[in-house]
């Protein structure tokens, strides 16, 4: 170990005074040289015969540093250094050249080190500021006899206080529920969160920037208090020093502000103010009992104790669920425990996987092209150099040595893009992010180790594949011929720019496809709108308080008769959700008789639900309102027509029986149009209808309207907060839901464009030096071509055609990309999106348009050819 | 006797010894162990400088520059702590193979 130290700091002390070293290895020898020949001198031999003797018996001085540098480590240092000067003097001679390349490869990983950044911080992070390795999430689903398992999510109030006393390998433990808040009459309702008081330690430590953080304290005593967030505090307080201490009224309800909180990371990025859960009863939003059946349902995070771990949690978390369990006749829970990411979260690691695959396939399309058009570049450099390679070689430099030079020169270039990227890695995540979701971003998009590991890889595979072709090259010189006839000479690398070309065009083609098939998007929608009134349908969005009296039939009655009386409404009804893109879209497993299981998007809805929402009845009968609340071992269902085609076939839907489970089945009663329009996915299509049960939970009232834009939707609003104290509502139409899908989608569309015309400028410049290149090792024979009396219609064609089979090659390489890259992701947004991503006319765009600007890089040298002189060319052969 | 090539292996045995009985130069090191050996181990003088780095870098010489007998400056190698612990397991080491071998050609058909 030390004997190797000493070594190491050999090495180092040569490297900081490389000349002394070098000075004094070279008076040493001399003066041995000196001394034995002195010796010999001494001897009898004569002063010239002694110094030759000497100088033989030491071995030639040059052979002997050489072999005093190989044992000390020096001469990897030292063949490093003379590599890096030739890699700067090459680059000092093609500056332009240089430019381009670090600038292709800064973009080629910089882009991709942003899009990995953006996904790293989405999908694979905890949304924490702090310790994210400690943070852990509890998601619980429950199953009774009567209904199959919930989502995993949020566990009822009981069950939060018995695991806050129970999960010993939390040190901290967190519930939290989202709410919309009215702060003043009219206003849009404020999103926030009820929180048990222990959620600021857990989300953490954080200091207030203003008064204090909530206290237990404040919810053992349910004292009206409430944290406001940054964003609150500077649009409704403008930023003023002396809110603490001020009342807001929430629901009408007096409030003090306590303190403002910072802008910090959690699951809520929209909340702007956070109350002790215990104010649930207060604010009309349900009862503070745990024992009752509406007590509120909390989120629950935590922080791992010194030494546990979230296998300890989800022990002990089961042992506390199943104690409850007990509690409650039938239940049946089931406790997920996760690193909080959202990749983690039960149901999303194929689908996030699979997003994250079709993403990675655009960056590898622009890798592809960025690396391709780099190692265009550097062949066309290699070329002008094969001279001075030959030279080399001949003064006895070996295969590796040059290659080591090559690749210094490619890793340098790569290097300098990688710090460059790593710079757009630092600013451009948050840019792009906040630009995509129209709002400053809460949660950490700082580049953790994940990033600057795939920025290392990135750079150094991005350094290597540059590298590869052009050593490649040299090491295939012929060295006698070059040595003969010129640098002009026959040269290596007309297969390999083939490849390149149609790498090249076929990344850049699938990025165009996606970015023209992104783009068309909206304009799609709104050429195939839904087949139903979507402009003339308005979503209330309503967020209701618990009835105090009468239960929720009475309360769904209530807000039937206060919608109806608003001008200009002409039906009201209920459902679950709406059938086009909507989240609330329940899913049901059902088998038919056959046996045979389908998962089914499913909606419960009132009577008058089709005729509000414009859907065609085509067959059987509507629900009535004696199917509501049906408790029967068969109710009734209807389904749409692509349901009842993908289930049933060419047979009769109408009486066939699909079973839920041992004890309930459905029996179809009515068969209704597809909701969606005829460009969407066929599974959008696929719906099970069944009827509402009013009286066991709220559904969100629909109504059929004359005009949208009359103010109506403003006016059911204000007729439901007045009518209902705590009830808030962000109507919307069908229409005005659908386009806010699609312009989320059209800004990923921009972005991929943004992209895709980087990717095709790159990929243009590359083609550009590939033909440039031919055209250079052609240009003589073109000479000749042109003294023996060819056209210069004929140069053209020479030098076009031959590029002709890597442009069709790359063209369907990029829609053999896109292809599976759309159907991939059709198939993952089929449950969500409304209509499909593989559009035709996008393929054909891209493909002319790429063809048209591969042309014209292509007809530039070819011009250049046909004005090559055929008498100077003959002359010089 | 006439000289014989010196064992792989015991050239930095050698250098260290010599150097042990005082410091000098690359070219008095050559000369002090052909006198240690009387002769009969002749150090090629390519092997040299390579070992003497080598133990140099080790930390087991240690080098300062001096003035050498022709009045030229002349870099000079002195054997280091660590140096000398290493000589004595070296020669410890040799003194074993030594008695091994030497024992080994001793040995007669009535010793078995």
């Amino acid at each position: 170990m030390k004997a190797r130290w000493h070594r190491v700091r050999s090495v180092i002390r040569h490297l900081l005074r490389r000349a002394t070293d070098e000075r004094e290895m070279d008076a040493e020898f001399r003066n041995h040289i000196d001394l034995r020949a002195a010796d010999l001198e001494r001897r009898g031999l004569s002063r010239r015969a002694a110094q030759r003797a000497a100088r033989v018996e030491f071995g030639g001085l040059e052979a002997q540093k050489e072999s005093a540098r190989d044992v000390r480590g020096w001469r990897a240092w030292i063949e490093l250094r003379a590599n890096v000067g030739f890699a700067a003097r090459g680059l000092g001679h093609h500056p332009l050249q240089s430019l381009i390349v670090v600038t292709t490869l800064a973009l080629g990983i910089g882009i991709s080190a942003v899009v990995f950044s953006v996904m790293n911080a989405l999908a694979f992070r905890a949304r924490v500021d702090h310790d994210p390795a400690s943070f852990t999430r509890m998601l619980f689903s429950y199953r009774t006899d009567t209904a199959g398992p919930s989502f995993p999510g949020a566990a009822p109030l009981g069950d939060y206080l018995a695991l806050a006393h129970g999960v010993h390998s939390l040190s901290s433990i967190a519930g939290w529920q989202h709410v919309q808040l009215a702060l003043s009459d009219g206003a849009r309702p404020t999103p926030g969160a009820l929180v048990t008081c222990t959620f600021f330690d857990v989300y953490g430590p954080m200091r207030p920037q203003i008064g204090r953080m909530l206290q237990r304290a404040d919810c053992e005593s349910r004292a009206p208090v409430a944290v406001i967030g940054h964003e609150l505090w500077h649009t409704a307080f403008g930023g003023d020093s002396s809110v603490v201490g001020r009342v807001l009224r929430i629901d009408g309800q007096p409030i003090r502000i306590v303190g403002v909180a910072p802008i910090f990371s959690s699951a809520s990025t929209d909340d702007q103010l956070w109350l002790p859960y215990t104010l649930r009863e207060l604010l009309h939003l349900g009862p503070n009992d745990p024992a009752s059946p509406n007590a509120i349902h909390l989120f629950m995070d935590g922080r791992l104790a010194a030494g546990a771990t979230r296998g300890d949690v989800a022990v002990e978390a089961r042992v506390v669920a199943a104690q409850q369990d007990q509690l409650t006749s039938g239940r049946r829970s089931a406790v997920f425990v996760s690193d909080g990411s959202l990749i983690a979260k039960p149901g999303n690691g194929a689908v996030i996987s699979g997003i994250l695959a079709v993403i990675f396939v655009g960056l590898a399309c622009l890798a592809l092209v960025a690396c391709a058009s780099v190692v265009s570049i550097l062949l066309a450099i290699a070329h002008g150099r094969r001279t001075e390679m030959a030279l080399r070689m001949a003064l006895g430099a070996g295969g590796s040595r040059l290659a080591a030079m090559l690749g210094t020169e490619a890793l340098m270039l790569a290097s300098v893009a990688g710090i460059a990227a790593s710079g757009l890695t630092f600013r451009m995540p948050r840019i792009l992010m906040e630009w995509l979701i129209q709002r400053p971003v809460s949660f950490s998009l700082a580049p953790d180790w994940h990033v600057f590991a795939f920025l290392f890889v990135t750079t150094v595979l991005a350094g290597l594949a540059a590298a590869n072709a052009p050593i490649r090259s040299v090491l295939a010189l012929d060295l006698a011929s070059i040595l003969r006839s010129g640098p002009d000479g026959a040269g290596a690398g007309g297969k390999a720019s083939c490849l390149l070309l149609s790498a090249e065009i076929g990344g850049a083609a699938a990025l165009l496809v996606a970015t023209i098939a992104l783009t068309r998007l909206p304009a799609r929608i709104a050429g195939s709108p839904p087949r139903f009134d979507a402009s003339h349908v308005v979503e209330m969005n309503l967020l209701a308080p618990q009835p105090s009296s009468g239960g929720w039939q009475s309360f769904h009655d209530d807000v039937s008769r206060t919608l109806a009386a608003v001008s200009g409404v002409r039906a009201v009804a209920f459902a679950s959700a709406q059938p086009v893109g909507d989240e609330g879209t329940g899913i049901n497993d059902v088998a038919t008789a056959d046996k045979r299981q389908r998962a089914l998007p499913w909606i419960e809805m009132s009577p008058g639900f089709f005729e509000v929402l414009g859907i065609r009845l085509d067959r059987g009968r509507a629900f009535t309102a004696a199917d509501a609340d049906c408790v029967a071992a068969v109710c009734p269902s209807i389904v749409s027509r692509e349901a009842a085609r993908e289930l049933w076939g060419g047979a009769d839907p109408l009486g066939q029986r699909l079973t839920i489970d041992a004890a309930h089945s459905l029996v179809v009663v009515g068969i209704v149009s597809d909701a969606t329009s005829k460009i969407a996915e066929p599974a959008q299509a696929l719906m099970l209808y069944t009827p509402w049960r009013p009286n066991a939970r709220p559904y969100q009232p629909f109504l059929k309207v004359d005009d949208a834009g009359s103010g109506v939707a403003r006016r059911a609003a204000s007729a439901v907060s007045q009518r209902f104290a705590g009830a808030v509502a962000a109507p919307q139409t069908v229409q005005e839901e659908l386009t806010q899908l699609t312009d989320a989608f059209q800004r990923v569309g921009q972005v991929v464009g943004i992209m895709a015309a980087i990717t095709a400028i790159l990929a243009i410049c590359g083609v550009y030096g590939v033909v440039a290149l031919a055209a250079r090792r052609r240009l003589k024979e073109m000479g000749i071509r042109l003294a023996l009396g060819a056209r210069p219609r004929d140069v053209y064609r020479a030098m076009i055609l031959p590029n002709a089979r890597p442009l069709a090659l790359g063209l369907g390489l990029g829609a053999l990309f896109a292809t599976v890259a759309a159907i991939g992701a059709d198939r993952l947004l089929a449950a969500e999106f409304p209509v499909r991503l593989l559009d035709p006319p996008a393929f054909l765009l891209a493909g002319l348009g790429l063809a048209v600007a591969v042309t014209i890089a292509m007809l530039v040298p070819a011009r250049r050819a046909t004005a090559v002189d055929p008498a100077s060319v003959l002359r010089q052969e | 006797m006439s000289p014989v090539e010196i064992l792989p292996g015991t050239l930095d045995l050698l250098i260290l010894k010599a150097v042990s009985l005082g410091p000098q130069h690359g070219y008095g090191v050559l000369l002090r162990i052909e006198q240690i050996s009387r002769g009969h181990l002749p150090v090629q003088q390519g092997t040299l400088y390579p070992a003497l780095y080598r133990l140099e870098d080790r930390g087991f010489l240690a080098t300062e520059w001096g003035t050498s007998e022709n009045n030229r400056r002349a870099k000079f190698y002195r054997i280091t702590p660590d140096g000398r612990k290493q000589l004595r397991e070296e020669r410890s080491s040799w003194e074993q193979v030594v008695a091994g071998i030497t024992a080994a050609l001793r040995a007669t058909p009535e010793s078995l």
